[in-house]
């Protein structure tokens, strides 16, 4: 092979390697970072060619590496489990008193929250003085306290 | 615009994971820790046996301001749905189990379901919905395991009396029973 030859498939190579310069793939979905091995090592040395100029970055430092924050941030659709949390809505029917209490997450914050009267025997005018806020309710539950004798 | 009161608990970004740097942070920017339960379980044990749960009641006022930030109004005065919902979306999300609230009478009683089990006595739970509850509150909180899953609400004061009677296997209705509200002075 004559020394033009030569050259012919050093820039031939050079072009290849110019159309895929990364090294390093970072796959966001799959939070995974890999290797590109389809990129060639250079060998030449000659100084007349292009590729004694500087490439374009090839290689990049992990450390260079946008963070994938974004692309590893959990949303709701990719979380089944926390998705099919169902938080408490108004539209939660009351359980009546004396019935069975209902399980799963429809039990959260039923509205209105119910009474057990056969349990602790609430008298009418507790239950309809019954404070609306968290914070009152919260202060009637702390000022119980054990009943003398 | 959306009410405070209204608006549901909101899970997506809450956690950023930056591969880079080898960190997971809230989205308040916070810098967590993902552990497996089996691995907390031990150093919770540990902790009841010494009788000092500062961390995890610490570790539960975190979730409470998170909730209470997620809740974006004054906690005081919404409604107990709406605290609960916040409460239990920030408890979900962390892997503590689904939260309810209930009401005997008085008392407030929550209910967690799904958590795991740290101590036998759940007072790593108590301890951690005690914290949780003190920052919602704004007040000092005390959760008493009753039975499996639920934890009452009382005043500190009253929390080691109530811890005696849940521990003679009384059961809800006979705990609440014994208390009543504090006579005015």
């Amino acid at each position: 092979m004559s020394r033009i030859e030569k050259l012919k498939v050093l820039l031939a190579r050079v072009e290849q390697r110019r159309a895929e310069p990364r090294l390093v793939a970072v796959s966001s979905a799959g939070g995974q970072v890999s290797a590109n091995t389809n990129v060639e090592p250079t060998r030449t040395r000659e100084p007349q060619l292009e590729l004694a100029k500087p490439l374009p970055p090839v290689a990049q430092p992990p450390s260079s590496i946008p963070p994938p924050s974004a692309a590893a941030s959990i949303s709701t659709s990719s979380l089944p489990p926390v998705a099919r949390t169902q938080a408490p809505s108004s539209t939660v029917p009351p359980v009546a008193p004396g019935e069975a209490q209902p399980t799963g997450p429809q039990r959260i914050a039923p509205q209105p929250v119910v009474p057990f009267d056969s349990a602790v025997r609430t008298t009418s005018a507790a239950r309809i003085q019954a404070p609306k806020t968290f914070g009152e309710l919260l202060e009637q539950s702390l000022a119980l306290r054990p009943k003398s004798g | 615009m959306t009410a405070p009161e209204t608006r549901g608990f909101d899970p997506a970004g809450y956690f950023a994971f930056d591969m880079a740097r080898g960190s997971v942070h809230t989205r308040h920017g916070e810098r967590v820790l993902v552990l497996a339960s089996d691995v907390l379980g031990p150093l919770v044990s540990t902790a009841v046996r010494q009788g000092d749960l500062t961390a995890v009641r610490m570790l539960g006022k975190r979730i409470g301001e998170d909730a209470a930030r997620s809740l974006g109004g004054d906690v005081k005065a919404a409604t107990p749905e709406a605290v609960t919902t916040h409460a239990s979306g920030m408890l979900s999300l962390l892997g503590w189990g689904t939260l309810t609230l209930e009401r005997w009478g008085h008392a407030l009683v929550l209910a967690l379901e799904g958590a795991p089990s740290l101590d036998n006595e759940r007072l790593g739970l108590a301890a951690l919905l005690g914290g949780v509850l003190t920052t919602l509150g704004g007040r000092d909180v005390a959760c008493v395991p009753v039975d499996g899953t639920r934890f009452v609400i009382v005043h500190p004061s009253i929390a080691e009396a109530v811890w005696s009677w849940s521990k003679e296997h009384r059961d809800l209705a006979s705990i609440v029973g014994r208390l009543s509200p504090e006579q005015a002075a």
